[in-house]
Parts: structure tokens; sequence; C-alpha cells
């Protein structure tokens, strides 16, 4: 749908007919029985939200706006690259106990905002009212960013940075790669989802490369001057690939200027670099969901109150995942369901007229350097009142002579936990 | 005041003691502690719901309460080891660990 029949729509919806859904008073919710809360979006921090409110206020009245019958989980995509784990693995149906234990699934996609009377609109040409909305719209690519890449081109040459039929075009093209050829992947700025993820991708590429083509090289081509977990990454990679993974800094020559589709080959400031394998992660910003409702900054990503994960631009509206900017948060799955479980919080406190108490925040992001080794990174955030920002209580990271096989056990067990507590 | 206890060495450097530890406490003032169901929230995101453990993760709700706050105690002091733990221990206070500790024995992670 384009922007002026968007609007069109809404300004149908906004001029009558639907005149039955303002029963509700929407500025006196006196208690969390007829308060309406809708939740948009089945990603992990939308689910987390939905089962959240459900947990800490069983009689609440929840709609979950959601178009699709399953997810495709992003977390474990790069293995799936590097044929350490099936698609379908990643395969989740939506439960669907949700609905017996308080949270309507409304099947459509939220399509729009009319903030003034406080609904949300949907493709199926109806509006649903709320008290707080809570949308996690994910991710979207800056399509017009790289000179020569675009969705067309991208269905040839994979970015893989969300899950489903990219992963397993990107894992076609390195299988079918011959002994002896490149890969070049190419890394966006920050911020961008899942900032280790890139490395992680590298490290199991070349774990099959190792195996199956041990002539071949991958080349990074980065538009940063240092990466997440930078130092364990390379100690990895010389001690299990040497000489297989070349990383390219900012500095070097690592951002690339443009990208010819044809003769699949990226070109920087300096150079050009000619690939059997082209995999390139576009520039990101807060899914489109966000534009739609105009919950994103000039930033592309959406501004938010990190006590409460309201946005500063709409009241009554929160933002949590990935589309929204929580600095000093990265953008990764273990931080979208601390978010959501905070907002989530939040939200039963401003419904009941209680002042939220601060967010408790965490992430702990596992990136796998061979199947059976893993590092992470640790960070805990409060917010700080003198700051009107959120702050790092602690971090840290693998130690170097840490135990990286214990870590890779508990990146499992973590993955479990996670898709155990999104869908079963 | 201050020309009194400038002619007053003694007071004046115990003022200047004083000012400087208000100082520094001021710095190390605890953040207004977030509720405990929200804090607990960081630990189930491993520990499985209330706390029962999952796969590698050992249950937290099994813990006596005194168990649970040496055992947090040693990991942010360094005193214990472990793969994750020591980083993310540093993150909390000691009443933090003394409410976790009552919140997942208590009332068995149930909010």
């Amino acid at each position: 749908m384009n922007p002026m029949t968007r609007r069109g729509f809404l300004l149908t919806l906004a001029g009558g007919g639907l005149s039955a859904c303002t029963r509700h008073k929407p500025f006196a919710v006196s208690g969390i029985k007829e308060a309406r809360v809708v939740v948009v979006g089945g990603g992990i921090a939308g689910i987390t939200a939905v089962r959240h409110l459900m947990t800490i206020a069983p009689s609440l009245d929840i709609k979950w706006v959601e178009p699709n019958a399953y997810h495709l989980m992003c977390p474990g995509s790069n293995e799936v690259i590097s044929d350490l784990r099936k698609l379908r693995e990643l395969r989740h149906e939506y439960p669907a106990s949700f609905s017996s234990q308080g949270a309507e699934k409304i099947r459509a996609e939220a399509i729009g905002l009319n903030p003034r009377e406080r609904k949300v609109m949907l493709s199926t040409q109806t509006a649903l009212p709320y008290d707080r909305l809570i949308v996690a719209p994910g991710i979207d690519f800056r399509w017009n960013a790289i000179e020569g890449y675009d969705e067309v081109t991208s269905k040839t040459i994979p970015h893989a940075w969300k899950a489903g039929l990219q992963t397993l075009l990107l894992r076609r093209q390195l299988r079918a790669m011959p002994n002896g050829g490149v890969v070049v992947m190419t890394v966006p700025a920050a911020p961008y989802r899942c900032p280790p993820g890139p490395y992680e991708r590298a490290s199991l590429m070349a774990h099959f490369l190792k195996r199956y083509k041990p002539r071949s090289k991958i080349i990074i081509l980065d538009a940063k001057s240092q990466f997440s977990k930078q130092s364990l990454f390379e100690a990895a990679w010389k001690e299990h690939y040497p000489a297989l993974i070349e990383w390219v800094s900012l500095e070097r020559e690592g951002n690339m200027e443009r990208l010819d589709g044809d003769k699949s080959t990226v070109y920087t400031e300096f150079g050009s670099h000619k690939a059997d394998v082209l995999n390139v992660i576009p520039p990101q910003k807060a899914g489109r969901i966000a534009s739609w409702m105009d919950l994103a900054d000039e930033s592309g990503w959406c501004p938010i109150d990190p006590v409460t994960f309201e946005s500063t631009r709409i009241p009554h509206v929160h933002v949590i995942g990935d589309a929204c900017s929580a600095h000093p948060m990265p953008k990764s799955a273990f931080a979208s369901q601390s978010q959501a479980r905070n907002c989530a919080a939040a939200v039963m406190a401003l419904l009941q007229g209680r002042e939220p108490t601060p967010p408790s925040l965490i992430n702990h992001c596992y990136s796998l350097v061979c199947p059976d080794e893993a590092i992470s990174l640790t960070g805990t955030y409060e917010y700080s009142r003198q700051q009107k920002q959120l702050i790092v209580t602690a971090s840290g990271q693998t130690p170097r002579q840490g135990d990286r096989r214990a870590e890779a056990r508990y990146a499992r067990s973590w993955y479990e936990a996670l898709n155990q507590s999104l869908f079963s | 005041m201050r020309l009194k206890s400038l002619s007053n060495i003694p007071v004046f450097a115990g003022l200047l003691l004083l000012f400087t530890l208000t100082a520094r406490a001021q710095t190390d003032i605890p953040l207004p502690r977030p509720e405990v169901g929200r804090i607990a929230a960081t630990c189930e995101a491993c520990h499985g719901n209330r706390g029962q453990g999952s796969g590698e993760f050992p249950a937290i709700s099994s813990l006596t309460d005194s168990v649970f706050i040496q055992k947090m105690a040693d990991f942010k002091s360094d005193k214990t080891t472990a793969t994750v733990m020591n980083r993310i221990a540093k993150g909390y206070q000691d009443t933090d660990f003394v409410n976790l500790a009552r919140f997942f024995s208590r009332s068995g992670g149930i909010r």
C-alpha cells in the first residue's frame, strides 16, 4: 500500500463509521480490567511483551496484532548458512494458547495510527482502540543507502539479515562456491541489528570453508573502525582459521562506495573486490510500521523514554526491540526481551495510575566462533535521573582465557530457553 | 563560619574530609531500585520462568535465601568464579540480592 492510499484510508476511518469504538473513554482507565492494551509485532520483543503482560496481569484485555502464523528466528540463522542447522528449526508456530490466556491474536498488519483517538489502523480496514499501545516493528533496510544495491538486487546478492529465503540463498551460494573462492561481506556502520552478528557469521562460514573449500577466503569490508568482541573474535580466528578471514577496517578501505551486481564486484575508496559470494548487510532503520505510525525520527529509529519505553513523539505508544533507540543497549534478541518485560511492567503501572519504578535491563549475547565454542558480551543497565538516560551498571566480555566451550553450552541453553519462553 | 574554620585547621580538615566523603558518597549513591519483579525478569531470561532452571542454567528458586545471597555476593566480589555470573552480578546491589532471594524462594517467583 502506498502512502497516499494509506492516508486516504486513514481519513476514511477517521471520517466515521467507527464511532462504535469510542464507547470507552480513552482518558479514564479506572482499573486494568477495562484497560485495553494492543501489542503490534510478532518478533522476539512483541511476543515477550504479550507473554509478560499475561503473566503480570492475567485479567488484562490484550489484543495482539500479527499477520503471520509463524515466526522465523533470526538468532540461529548464521548456523543455517554454515550447514549446522536446518532452516525449519528456526520456524515456530505462534502458540494457540494465547487466546485462552487473555491475549486475542488479530491476524492483520498494523498500517497506521490515529493518536488522537488512540486507534491502530489495520490492514483489514478496521481500527483497534487502545489505552496503551506497544509496538515492536523490528528493522527494515535503507535500500537507497548503497549505490547498486536494492531490494531487487538482494534477490541474487543476499543480505540474509532477516531469516528465511535470504538465509537459504546465502547457504546455497556458499555451497556452490569453488574451492579457492572469495566471500566478500560488507558490514554497515552502527547502529544495526545484532552488532557481533557479522563476525559470528564470518566465523561459522570459515568453519564451513575450512572443511570443504580450504583454499577460500572471507573478506569483511567494515564501515566501522572496531567491532563488538573484536579481540576475542580475532584470537579465535587466528586459532581456528588462520589467514582465512581478513577484516578490513573503515580506515583501510572498509567503506563500500558502490556495488556492481552483474560483475559481483564491490568498489571502495581505494580499489575493488571481486567476489564469488557477495553478502551485503545493508544499513538499517526501524521497521516500516514505525514510519507508518510516525514513531521514527530523522535517525530512522524510534526515540523513547527509557523508564517506560514510551515514544517521545507520540504519547501512550511504546516502542521496544531493535526499532527503538535505547542507547547504550545494543540491538539484540536478549536486549529486546529485557526491554519488552520492562515495558510491560511500566505499562501496567501506568494503567493502574502508579509511577513506574526504574527499569532493570540486561543484555547478554553469545556468538559462536565455531560449532562448540562461544564468546559473550554482558551489559546491565539502569536509568540515571541526572543523565536522563540509561547507564551501564556493569559490563564485560568473555576473558581471554575464558572457557569458550562452556559458553557454547550456555549459548545453546539460552537459545532453547529463548524459544521456550516465546513459543511453548 | 568559613573564616572560623580556616583559622581552625583541624576543623577545616575535618570538614574537608566530610565534604570529600559526601561527594564520594554522592557519586556512589545507589540508583533508586527497580521493583524486584523487574530485576527478577533479568534472571529469568536464562534461568527460566520463576527461576526454575533451564538446560545448563541451574534452578535458583530452590536455593535458600542465605545461599542465594552468598552466591551472588561471591560472584560479585570474584570470590568464586563462573563462566558469566561474575560479570552479571556486578550490575546489582546487595539489597537486590536479598530481595531476589525472597522473590524466588517465598513467592516461588509468582508475581
